[in-house]
């Protein structure tokens, strides 16, 4: 009985005709002038990307295939020279493509400052999190305070720290030649970046850490989970589309260091990064502006292909709700 | 009645004596700087400098406004650092200012890319006479032949700022207190070794050090840092032939000069080793932790904006006494008044008006060298009134003996032992290589002595070829 009532109603359903799409409902006069208003709003973000990152892009992109005469507003076409250039005489001192893998190396090395931030931020926004320190909000202005200053000016700050005769030097009775030696520098800025990302990262976690509900802690409580258990458990995967997005938006940023070489460094090339490269290109004549646009359109298809990496391994390891 | 047709009258009579005064160079309207110019003209003039400079221009631009027969001509000056006026220039060069500054080591690049406006027939050989020659030579290029200089052929594409010879430097407060520690014959030291007009040798110069250096401070240096072209020039060496075509990267003199300049830190410990020379070298000697260093007359004015607590003055560099074919030898460095060639005629005559106004007029001077900015171009105004300070407009300022600073722009003579040299960058078509040849110089290790200059100027100087080859077929060479 129950079948054929099933198998009648079954009929029923695939007996009936192919309703017609619904009708567009034609837009009132006040839709219309709504649409106009919002696209006017976006209109000036839109303009905007597309002179200065669209077209600029696509620009670059011809620019890198060309020896590009800026003052005689002429060029020529010299094909894949620059993008060969860049990687001929990787091994041998002084050759341009020497300079370009050396400053690809300082600018992964540099990326370091990222998980150690992010590590840092875990830690104090843990620590303001869990121990209820006196003056908690105080502390979250002290951290914070680097990510609202100019990186111009926090990388003379730190120069000044690092430098022989610096704060560090003076406190420690050293004489580590931090800015003077190539590896030390390089380190200096890591250590540099991660402590002035720390405030950052710290706050995004914060919130990330406010957001967990507490009934996951009391239920884990419940089944015997300590502190330390309960961190790993829940804090830490609730916290992941976080770290994601820290992780994203550091590693865009790092990737496009430039203050760095220019205001901490000096230009020395120890810590000369991809992006100072490519404006050291500028003194190079005619196929400078070039080598700058074919290094610029490589550092774009490595931050596409990072960044899409990312995503695609995201689904193993970010939380989603 | 009367006024109006009178004022009629002289306005016809004027803008006739303007009309009469234009004439045609290659088909193009040329009106004379000194031309009344009747009708309003704006101008933009670029320039670039410190906070102080910049503001000192503010104050001269507003001067040649309110001067008469300017009254028309509205000039709005727009000063920045060095860095950020070359990235603006090259960013506006499909509409560049009527008036900006460059340097002589960029002029090469403009001058042949076509940019700028030939000014020779603005500009008689008698103003130019005024002016320091070796300034205004800087400034020639000929198209024809793609080469720069005074020749036949040659036309003028920029008017001198300035001309600022590099030259050493002391801190008299130290050096003497040195001289007292350890015991050292001061009049000795000041008559035969530290004598303005007979530069000191390489050895005098080392041993100098050596006998100061006992007893100073845990950071403080004999010397700050040593200017390899200072050096270089000084041993009678050049990094390229005078075409800039062949390399010489590699002769014994070059390498000589780079190992001596070394060795100052690595076997003499006079200079501040590498692993100190993370701040400037001038920023430590003004900071009075160094006995010599280098500076030029531009540094003057941070000198006196300052009140740097100890007293300054200036020798020539010293050279290498075991070449016979060397002298004291120091690097000039100038910047030139140049004009869009996109200019219109009024407008290039106004722009022109003001560049000639900044280069060559007796106030305008007066006011640079007042403000320890520059040795003013004007040579009988240079070696009279500024060295001497007949004005007593720079009285008791630093440094004393400013006749190096001439001697070094002046040249050689029978009885001058001092001279100067424009920088290399000056003589190829892009600067850039400057930079990765000092850079490539430490990264070798030549400050720490990890290998020597010769092994490191040997293995570079292929690269180095290639590279003078490169700007050469750029400039159609």
């Amino acid at each position: 009985m129950e079948n054929t009532v099933n198998a009648a109603t079954a009929e029923s359903e695939l007996s009936v005709p192919p309703q017609a799409p619904p009708k567009k409902k034609p837009r009132s006069r006040v839709e219309k002038r709504e649409n106009l208003v919002a696209f006017l709003f976006i209109l000036p973000p839109v303009v905007g990307f597309l002179i200065f990152t669209a077209i600029s892009m696509g620009c670059t992109f011809v620019f890198s295939f060309q020896n590009y005469y800026v003052r005689r507003g002429t060029s020529e076409f010299v094909g894949f020279t620059h993008y060969v250039s860049l990687f001929s005489g990787m091994f041998k001192a002084g050759e341009l493509g020497n300079a370009f893998i050396k400053s690809v190396g300082n600018t992964i090395f540099l990326l370091l400052s990222l998980p150690v931030s992010i590590i840092f931020g875990l830690v104090v926004a843990g620590l303001l999190r869990l121990g209820d320190v006196k003056g908690g909000k105080i502390f979250q202005i002290l951290y914070y305070l680097p990510a609202v200053s100019s990186a111009v000016a926090l990388n003379i700050v730190w120069r000044y720290i690092f430098q022989s005769n610096g704060l560090l030097n003076h406190m420690f009775g050293t004489g580590t030649p931090w800015l003077s030696d190539d590896m030390l520098l390089k380190v200096a800025i890591v250590l540099k970046n991660s402590l002035n990302a720390t405030g950052g990262a710290m706050i995004l976690l914060l919130a990330g850490m406010l957001n967990v509900s507490k009934e996951l802690y009391e239920a884990s409580s419940l089944d015997g989970a300590g502190k330390f258990k309960q961190f790993f458990a829940i804090t830490l995967p609730m916290l992941t589309p976080v770290i994601f997005y820290l992780l994203i938006t550091g590693l865009i940023g790092g990737l496009q260091s430039y203050a760095d070489s220019q205001v901490f460094a000096k230009g020395d090339s120890g810590a000369a990064t991809i992006v100072y490269f490519i404006w050291q290109q500028r003194t190079n004549g005619a196929a400078g502006y070039g080598i700058a646009s074919s290094a610029s359109v490589f550092l774009s298809v490595c931050i596409m292909i990072i960044t899409l990496v990312q995503f695609k391994v995201s689904n193993k390891w970010v939380y989603e709700e | 009645m009367k006024k109006g047709f009178l004022a009629c009258v002289v306005a016809g009579l004027m803008t006739v004596s303007c009309l009469a005064a234009c004439g045609k160079q290659g088909g193009e309207e040329v009106i004379p700087p000194d031309a009344v110019i009747t009708e309003r003209v704006d101008i933009e003039f670029w320039g670039w400098g410190d906070l102080a400079e910049q503001n000192n221009y503010q104050t001269l631009v507003n001067q040649f406004m309110a001067e008469e027969g300017n009254e028309n001509i509205n000039v709005h000056y727009v000063g920045n650092t060095a860095t950020v006026h070359m990235q603006n220039l090259e960013g506006r060069i499909k509409n560049l200012p009527q008036l900006f500054m460059l340097p002589d080591y960029d002029f090469y690049a403009w001058v042949a890319d076509d940019t700028l406006k030939d000014i020779t027939p603005y500009v008689t050989e008698e103003e130019l006479s005024a002016v320091w020659p070796q300034a205004v030579d800087e400034y020639y290029y000929n198209p024809d032949t793609a080469l720069l200089g005074k020749s036949d052929g040659a036309k003028l594409y920029g008017l001198p700022k300035d001309l600022g010879p590099f030259t050493l430097v002391y801190n008299e407060d130290l050096l003497n207190a040195q001289i007292a520690a350890n015991h050292l014959n001061k009049e000795e030291i000041y008559a035969n070794l530290l004598n303005p007009k007979d530069p000191m040798t390489w050895t005098e110069f080392r041993n100098l050090l050596k006998s100061l250096v006992p007893g100073l401070g845990e950071n403080q240096y004999g010397i700050s840092h040593y200017e390899i072209e200072a050096a270089i020039y000084s041993n009678d060496a050049n990094f390229f032939t005078d075409d800039a075509a062949t390399q010489k990267i590699t002769d014994k003199n070059f390498t000589d000069a780079l190992q001596f300049c070394a060795n100052l830190a690595l076997v003499d410990g006079v200079m501040t080793p590498e692993a100190k020379q993370d701040t400037d070298g001038f920023t430590r000697f003004q900071g009075g932790n160094c006995i010599f260093s280098f500076m030029g007359p531009w540094d003057c004015s941070q000198f006196w904006s300052f009140n740097i607590p100890f007293k300054t003055n200036i020798l020539p560099v010293p050279y290498n006494g075991d070449n016979p074919n060397a002298r004291s030898t120091a690097w000039v460095g100038s910047m030139g008044y140049c004009v869009s060639k996109k200019a219109n005629a009024l407008q290039t005559a106004a722009a022109l008006r003001l560049a000639k106004y900044l280069c060559m007029n007796e106030n305008a001077q007066r006011k640079f060298y007042e403000l320890g900015q520059q040795v003013p171009n004007i040579m009988e105004m240079a070696r009279d009134e500024y060295v001497n300070d007949t004005r007593g407009l720079i009285a008791g300022k630093d440094p004393a003996d400013r006749s190096v600073w001439l001697d070094t722009i002046d040249g050689f003579s029978d009885t001058d032992k001092v001279g100067g040299k424009v920088r290399p960058r000056y003589y190829t078509y892009s600067s850039g290589w400057y930079a990765e040849l000092t850079d490539y110089l430490s990264d070798q290790g030549l400050w720490k002595g990890t290998k020597t200059a010769a092994q490191i100027c040997e293995a570079y100087s292929d690269i180095f070829q290639k590279k003078l080859t490169a700007m050469r077929k750029e400039l159609g060479l």
